[in-house]
């Protein structure tokens, strides 16, 4: 690798990096390579890369062989190593050729990421009902724990949506702590709680004189969290102005203090949240486009609470152990009625209702198990909740009823897919709504 | 001990070969050079196809040449282990041109470093030193050698 990218560069990288010359001798081997070969830089430099490397596709198949033959670079390809230990080491590699000055080919460079952290971070996710902090073990947020590690290891921007109180903030934060930044500073910033002007300063900072009361400098959020992550919440809600000074961060990395000329560089990791329809602000003018595909490398969607009944019951434990924790409490959990109300409810709120509702039932419950009448008043009684159902009323119908309303509205009234996920013949799910009466949702 | 010398009896040795140098990874050779000397002679020398295989029927599909010695670069623990359950000696952690590491082997030179892979590959558990180690030992002697 010619000597313009120094080795404290490559160090820098998390990746295992090396270069080879066209006669395949390495010429470059950062640490993490070192780290994952278990070889050290001084003893790799000069040698043939085959001796070091020793991957499985090293003699059949070298990916940085075809990417010379060819010029077209090899993404994510998925192989093993054998370590001096004799582990096969999961590895996923890139290629691309290396070339001078004059634009000649002068070798290639491979990068190569060990895929056991990952895997391991996979297998814990699917064995667990939490996962950072996030509960669930339905469908839905067992493939999310899955996808988070390998969200985290890639340093790529990411849009999460999903309705109001369904823990975007807890998923920003999990992909923090899971990525190599985490030892650096996590910020989350409501972009809807503050007015243009102040979100603009907040984010950015200001040098003193910027404005009248700007006495002394101070720094925005993105200098704050530089060498971490910051999460822009309700991002849906910025004005066009702040979208285009935005798009230069993303853009280009860099940013400047209000009153200041001087750029900064902005090494920080961009979560974006919103419980908006993006794509629909986009189609309406309301949102940049170049800004929505700078946001929306990687889009991690939320489930309602509602499409995840099932982890209820574990998310109302959750909720108990907190705040016995949290209040010096002794409450052993709810009562089967309170269950059957929590497990009927829609949950507009999402998981923060959920965890409302258990902490006004914690104040007024005054013995060791939570009762109907613990509840707030929206979901003790049949009033103002249509999807309720009193709990003794709760019958094969009536609960097939709900499942099924639940997997079209899923499903946006396709009920081929709906009959798929209840594990239904589509005829029979037909005869079930027409015998029960369902209302078809709209598509 | 230089093995192959006149007076033994007949011993066949392998190596995984690619483009005439040993294949960087056993588990995934494609081809096996196979050598059978008497008597310190060469008297048998042919080429073997391997096919992609689970662990343990390459191992065993190496046993069925009747290899006493396979020499080899890296290898999964599992391979290695397979092949010696089969009576099959594996030397490891070795690279360089095929024919050279034979002779060496052959004529008992086999430690030198010229044929070691690169980096530390645990040479000590086979009875030798490995580079590093190697270093450090003999700074060690040297550091002790100075103190009072």
């Amino acid at each position: 690798m010619p000597k313009a990218v120094p080795d404290q560069l490559l160090d820098s990288v998390p990746d295992g990096v090396f270069a080879v010359d066209a006669e395949w001798h390495i010429t470059a081997f950062n640490r993490a390579a070192e780290q994952i070969t278990g070889i050290r830089r001084e003893d790799a430099l000069g040698q043939r890369c085959c001796d070091v490397f020793r991957a499985s596709i090293c003699e059949s198949a070298c990916a940085l062989k075809q990417t010379l033959a060819t010029r077209r670079p090899v993404v994510n390809k998925v192989v093993y190593i054998v370590n001096a230990a004799g582990q096969r080491i999961p590895i996923s590699i890139s290629t691309a050729v290396l070339k001078d000055h004059h634009g000649r080919v002068v070798g290639g460079v491979e990068s190569f990421r060990d895929l056991r952290v990952v895997e391991e971070l996979q297998r814990q996710a699917r064995d667990q009902d939490s996962f950072s902090n996030i509960i669930g073990h339905s469908t839905a947020m067992r493939q999310l724990f899955e996808l988070l590690p390998i969200v985290a290891a890639s340093d790529s921007s990411v849009l999460i949506e999903g309705a109001s109180g369904t823990g975007k903030e807890l998923v920003a934060r999990a992909i923090h702590d899971l990525s190599r930044r985490s030892a650096r500073p996590f910020l989350a910033v409501n972009c809807a709680a503050l007015p243009d002007t102040l979100l603009e300063s907040e984010l950015f900072g200001y040098k003193a004189g910027a404005f009248t009361d700007a006495k002394k400098d101070k720094p925005g959020r993105f200098a704050l969290a530089q060498g971490g992550t910051i999460l822009l919440d309700e991002i849906g809600d910025i004005s066009p102005a702040l979208q285009t000074r935005l798009l230069r961060v993303l853009q280009e990395r860099v940013f400047e203090p209000l009153g200041s000329v001087q750029p900064v560089k902005a090494d920080v990791r961009v979560i974006t949240a919103t419980n908006k329809d993006l794509r629909q602000c986009v189609r309406e003018g309301r949102f940049r486009e170049d800004l929505f595909y700078r946001v929306h490398v990687v889009r991690l969607e939320l489930p309602r609470l509602r499409d995840r009944r099932e982890d209820i019951p574990l998310l109302v434990e959750e909720f108990i152990a907190r705040f016995n924790r949290l209040h010096g409490r002794d409450i052993a959990g709810v009562s089967d009625d309170v269950l059957a109300r929590l497990m009927e409810h829609d949950f507009p709120g999402n998981v923060r209702e959920l965890e409302n509702a258990i902490e006004h039932a914690f104040v007024l419950c005054r013995g060791r198990l939570i009762d109907v009448g613990h509840l707030p008043s929206h979901l003790r009684g049949g009033e103002a909740d249509a999807h309720a159902l009193p709990p003794s009323g709760r019958s094969l119908a009536a609960l097939e009823t709900m499942h099924i309303r639940d997997a079209l509205r899923r499903h946006q009234g396709n009920r081929a897919a709906a009959a798929r996920e209840l594990g239904i013949a589509s005829s029979t799910l037909f005869r079930k709504i027409k015998a029960l009466r369902i209302k078809l949702p709209a598509a | 001990m230089a093995l192959g010398l006149p007076g033994m009896k007949a011993m066949t040795v392998a190596i995984p070969i690619a483009e005439g140098r040993i294949s960087p990874v056993l588990d995934t050779a494609s081809r096996l050079l196979i050598v059978t000397r008497k008597r310190g002679k060469a008297a048998c020398r042919r080429e073997c196809v391997v096919s992609p295989l689970p662990v343990d029927a390459m191992a065993r599909s190496i046993a069925e040449l009747k290899v006493d010695v396979l020499l080899c670069a890296a290898v999964s623990e599992s391979l290695r282990r397979s092949l010696e359950e089969r009576g099959v000696r594996v030397r490891r952690h070795l690279c360089g041109d095929a024919e050279t590491v034979l002779e060496a082997f052959l004529a008992g030179h086999l430690r030198q470093s010229d044929f070691r892979m690169p980096g530390c590959w645990g040479w000590h558990l086979d009875g030798a030193c490995c580079r590093r180690l190697g270093t450090r030992r003999a700074l060690a002697s040297t550091a002790s050698a100075k103190s009072p």
